[in-house]
């Protein structure tokens, strides 16, 4: 049956190419918004290399502290120290790793030893965890160790686009670089980085260690430190934070004026994108809502659109309609056709859709994906296709295509099998 | 003959905000089973709502309808679609063929509510339109038939289904008097060969004394 109401939905289309076009093209464009959106939402938050493991990642970006025992409500707010951040995360005994990181991205001159020309590219500090924590692509050497951190060794990794500016090949390994005019090795050469790869992005990688950070204060609270801990599994996440928690109580303890205090973090990826402010929770209830608004707007305007075109439609095929009710259909045969036949359309127009949201996906890029935070990086925005041609989207565009159909068809649907047998077969 | 249809004081009044008109008043009627019945009477005298009562396609105001044993007031959506796909087939002054489906897709149309098979439902459809003289028209579309051919695929449509009851609205009020005879044949091997019940609105007398019983009516009333 469902077969037949393609095969009259099919020809429906082709009796009247423009008001179909109309249609098709308006479904197209407001799935391609939807699509859109969902597609920003995926690339920021599904797994793809080198932040493979998202859905077990949880994020330290802040810390704050106050002082102990006092009427003061104040607090001091930002990056964490390193000895605070060892202490309180990278003693955690329940993940599989944790890495302590630079909070800031400062770029660094970077040149061939003897060449005059430097270019600038970002630079992060990490310990050795990162590269465990991220799953970075290789294309030349390995990254640096423990021992290379400890021993705060001169070791860099660098992206392919640096090798290839800096030296016009990947394969360095083991050449020197000089970094801000002070002379490193080249530990490995990695895929370059998008930058929508929040908190793995940089160009240039090096041990934390051999540098000097900035310790705030706060009894080692405050610092220029953030911490990135890969879960063995995502049920992991409440004990890790209750073992953090304890390692909080356990390093306030130890301290005479000031306390941390986490605001509820580690955060999962998805909190973490929306942390923005280091003295203010994300108030995700409130993000969520109003996403789901953004979206059913962009739902409901075009599908009063179609049901105003699909109202249109069942006027002129009331006659058939009725006939049909005389020779068997019952209301919910009627509702069930005009559904189906729809869906045709939906689906010709969600797939249309689907394909101009990836041309704007990748022509509008920058309008789309930048944001505030990426204004300070040299690197580009650059799309995985791996992450826009994940089963998830294909199925959230049809998720949305069967929504957009109820939406606009339901209702015209039901009036019309509703309708009176008799007006309805004589109707004009 | 045991009876087929049974009107028990049927009353049908269309009301609106101003106006209130009786279509039908204190009908009585009764169809045997294998009758050929002709209903005449001059426009608006009510010969479509007994039709349309009969076929349970409208829901008289007043009084009983009784098909085949099956008193149908009580009967909800669901099971008058099955009861109507079953039981009466229709015919039409002005076919009601749907153009977007091809000869094949229209008479099989009844059989899509029955959940008949593909292949079933092709194969009937095909032994149907043999019967009523159109297997070579089976891919066209109704509107590249002529008005007798169109009339001959509804009648197909209307019987695919094996009802024992055709209702017929004017089936030749739209056709020249040659066509007009090759439906009317048509009609009598239905009611002759099958034994099918047939009720016939007409206005056309030569037509209608074609059948065993002539009926009329008059301002909603049956006159004779």
């Amino acid at each position: 049956m469902i077969q037949q109401y393609f095969k009259q939905a099919w020809r429906l289309l082709k009796e009247n190419p423009v008001l179909s076009a109309i249609s098709i093209i308006g479904t197209a464009l407001a799935i391609c918004m939807i699509m859109v959106i969902v597609m920003s939402h995926q690339v920021k938050n599904a797994p793809y290399p080198p932040e493979t493991n998202r859905d077990r990642m949880l994020y330290v970006k802040w810390m704050s502290s106050r002082e102990k025992n006092s009427t003061n409500t104040g607090s001091s707010n930002g990056p964490m120290g390193y000895g605070f951040a060892k202490s309180c995360f990278k003693a955690l005994e329940t993940p599989e790793a944790v890495s302590i990181v630079s909070a800031f991205a400062p770029s660094a001159m970077v040149a061939m030893p003897g060449q005059n020309i430097a270019e600038n590219y970002d630079k992060m500090l990490t310990d050795e965890d990162f590269w465990q924590v991220f799953d970075f692509i290789f294309i030349d050497g390995k990254p640096y160790t423990k021992a290379d951190v400890d021993a705060g060794l001169r070791k860099v990794v660098i992206t392919e686009k640096v090798a290839l500016k800096t030296f016009g090949t990947t394969i360095v390994s083991g050449q020197r670089i000089l970094i801000d005019y002070t002379e490193f090795t080249v530990s490995g050469v990695v895929k370059d980085v998008s930058a929508l790869a929040t908190a793995a992005y940089s160009q240039i990688w090096m041990p934390i260690t051999t540098e000097i950070l900035p310790e705030g204060g706060a009894e080692g609270i405050s610092g220029s430190c953030r911490v990135f801990i890969l879960a063995k599994h995502k049920r992991d996440f409440p004990a890790i934070k209750e073992e953090a928690e304890i390692l909080r109580k356990k390093y306030n303890d130890g301290t005479t004026t000031y306390e941390a205090f986490y605001r509820n973090q580690p955060d999962t990826h998805f909190v973490f994108l929306h942390r923005k402010w280091a003295n203010q929770e994300p108030d995700m209830k409130s993000i969520v809502r109003q996403s789901v608004i953004v979206l059913v707007l962009l739902l409901i305007v075009p599908a009063i659109n179609l049901s105003g075109m699909m109202n249109s439609r069942m006027r002129k095929r009331l006659s058939e309609l009725g006939v049909r009710r005389a020779f068997g259909a019952s209301q919910k045969n009627l509702l069930s056709q005009v559904m189906w036949e729809s869906m045709l359309q939906t689906l010709l127009g969600g797939a249309l859709g689907l394909i101009f949201s990836y041309i704007a996906a990748y022509a509008l890029k920058g309008i789309i994906y930048e944001n505030s935070d990426m204004a300070f990086h040299l690197g580009e925005v650059t799309l995985n296709p791996v992450s826009l041609l994940s089963p998830a989207i294909f199925l959230y565009a049809l998720l949305f295509c069967l929504l957009l159909n109820t939406l606009s068809a339901f209702i015209p649907a039901r009036n019309v099998s509703h309708k009176p047998i008799v007006d309805s077969i004589h109707s004009k | 003959m045991e009876t087929m249809i049974l009107l028990d004081k049927v009353h049908k009044i269309y009301r609106t905000e101003e106006i209130e008109t009786v279509a039908l008043e204190n009908v009585n009627l009764e169809v045997r089973k294998g009758e050929f019945l002709a209903v005449m009477g001059p426009s608006g005298c009510g010969k479509s709502t007994l039709l349309n009562v009969m076929g349970l396609l409208d829901a008289p105001t007043s009084g009983k309808v009784i098909i085949d044993g099956k008193e149908t007031a009580e009967m909800k959506d669901r099971e008058l679609a099955r009861f109507r796909n079953e039981n009466l087939g229709f015919v039409f002054q002005s076919f009601h063929l749907i153009n977007s489906l091809n000869v094949l897709d229209n008479v099989e149309l009844p059989l899509l509510y029955r959940k008949t098979g593909a292949r079933e439902r092709r194969r009937l459809a095909e032994e149907v339109l043999t019967r009523v003289g159109l297997s070579h028209r089976m891919r066209h579309f109704p509107t590249q038939l002529s008005g007798g051919q169109c009339q001959r695929v509804a009648i197909a449509r209307a019987v695919i289904g094996n009802p024992s009851i055709i209702l017929a609205d004017e089936p030749t009020g739209n056709l020249d008097s040659k066509m007009g005879a090759e439906v009317m044949d048509l009609l009598h091997k239905l009611n002759c060969e099958d034994g099918r019940t047939i009720v016939m609105v007409t206005h056309d007398e030569s037509k209608a004394k074609e059948t065993s019983r002539i009926i009329r009516f008059l301002d909603g009333r049956q006159i004779s």
